[in-house]
């Protein structure tokens, strides 16, 4: 383990000149904290491979999605010329009428939440429903983890899957569908009920209802909840 | 320098990563053209490029430079376009000299990746065996080198003390499954 802190610190790059020769003496003497810097070291490198092989994994998804976009669009070409048309009209009337791009707004905000309920493991036997659904959800796939957490939560009546469930339905575009269920979440007080006022409040952003998303995000900020505190601020600053 | 995506870019801010991909993607295609890359190869020293940007803002090197995103993503691009006229080039016998374009960018080099030491494998092959929030856990740690409380904060852990016991008891599973199944 990194019982001893000179290693934490040294891998964080925050050793200060006294603390880097006891390290660099320590290192020479102790064999086993040398062979747990060695472990480390090892580990690191392992690490920035398989992050940046997801990461690659990840822009390939992008490319895949614009492609997929662009096929669809062929067929769509004859109609894009009045399509354009129709769009300069309205944007020019969203102008006039309203400063705040709310898909905007959305987009540079909204991000699912990361699990924080259910630590996954990976392995070939079956571990239950509530793993395969957090394994889905991570890996983006959230029209699977939406099932599997409808299913895995009849079961357990885990109220702080009713959290996941709605940031599914909202990555999904599924806006209404995902308002509904952080109002269901809203009814229990579990440890992410402060956390869905602010995934509630981007839904409401999405659905250009700004009232009931400055109301959601002064209950956040009301709440105490360090969660996005910042973000809040600045998110009630835009849309006030 | 567009901090907001260098910021982006190291804590996984996966819309705003998708714009800054999206946005320069065909410029970068169009780019690629010039040197009569394939398609195909551009999509792939495009990804290679994005990835070395990544990189760079995960070691704060992104923070000392004056030009734009754009302009040291092509940099980097246009490096590795090199590398592919280059190995081209030691196939088909091409002089690669007849490639060179003038345009406004310069090229940046990049180091090099080594490949992983069968020692590193192996714990490769242990790594992956952990559940994705372990492996996220030490990534953010050793690779990002994020301190416990920026764990905390960007993960929504509790406390600093919750992500230190998380990580002790991360790489006390990884030491159980080296031990417990030593790879042959």
């Amino acid at each position: 383990m990194i019982d001893n802190p000179l290693i934490e610190k040294y891998f964080n790059n925050t050793l200060n000149e006294k603390e880097l020769d006891e390290f660099n003496s320590l290192y020479k003497t102790n064999s086993n904290f040398k062979s747990e810097v060695e472990f480390i070291k090892n580990l690191k490198k392992v690490t920035e491979h398989q992050d940046n092989e997801n990461f690659k994994k990840q822009l390939q998804s992008y490319d895949k999605a614009l492609s997929n976009k662009h096929k669809k669009k062929t067929w769509l070409k004859p109609l894009m010329a009045s399509a354009a048309i129709i769009a300069v009209i309205i944007c020019i009337s969203f102008i006039f009428n309203n400063s705040i791009n709310e898909d905007a707004l959305f987009s540079s905000y909204f991000e699912p939440s990361k699990n924080v309920t259910f630590p996954i493991v990976r392995s070939d036997t079956n571990v239950g429903l509530q793993n395969d659904a957090f394994i889905a959800y991570s890996e983006n796939n959230f029209e699977t983890a939406l099932n599997l957490f409808e299913s895995s939560y009849k079961n357990t009546n885990n109220s702080e899957l009713l959290f996941y469930e709605g940031n599914a339905l909202l990555a999904l575009g599924k806006t209404n569908d995902a308002i509904l269920k952080f109002k269901e979440h809203l009814n229990y007080s579990d440890r992410l009920s402060n956390r869905t006022h602010w995934y509630l409040a981007l839904a409401y952003v999405k659905n250009k209802d700004l009232r009931n998303a400055k109301l959601q995000l002064q209950l956040l900020l009301k709440s105490k909840e360090s969660f996005k505190n910042k973000e809040t601020k600045q998110l009630l600053e835009k849309i006030e | 320098m567009e901090q907001h995506y260098v910021d982006a870019l190291k804590t996984e801010n996966h819309f705003l990563i998708k714009e800054l991909y999206n946005t320069n993607r065909n410029a970068f295609l169009n780019f690629a053209k010039q040197y009569y890359i394939a398609e195909m190869d551009s999509i792939d020293i495009y990804q290679e490029a994005f990835i070395s940007l990544r990189k760079h803002a995960i070691s704060g090197k992104l923070y000392d430079i004056k030009c734009t995103l754009k302009t040291y993503l092509f940099g980097i691009g246009k490096h590795l376009i090199y590398k592919k006229i280059k190995e081209n080039s030691l196939r088909t016998n091409f002089d690669s000299a007849i490639y060179k374009v003038n345009d406004v960018y310069d090229e940046i080099q990049i180091e090099i990746e080594n490949e992983l030491t069968e020692e590193q494998l192996i714990l490769q092959y242990y790594f992956k065996q952990l559940g994705k929030s372990c492996q996220q856990m030490l990534t953010l740690s050793f690779y990002r080198g994020l301190t416990n409380e920026e764990i905390a904060t960007l993960e929504g852990y509790e406390s600093e003390a919750v992500v230190r016991s998380q990580k002790s008891r991360c790489l006390k599973t990884l030491r159980d499954l080296i031990g417990k199944y030593p790879k042959k």
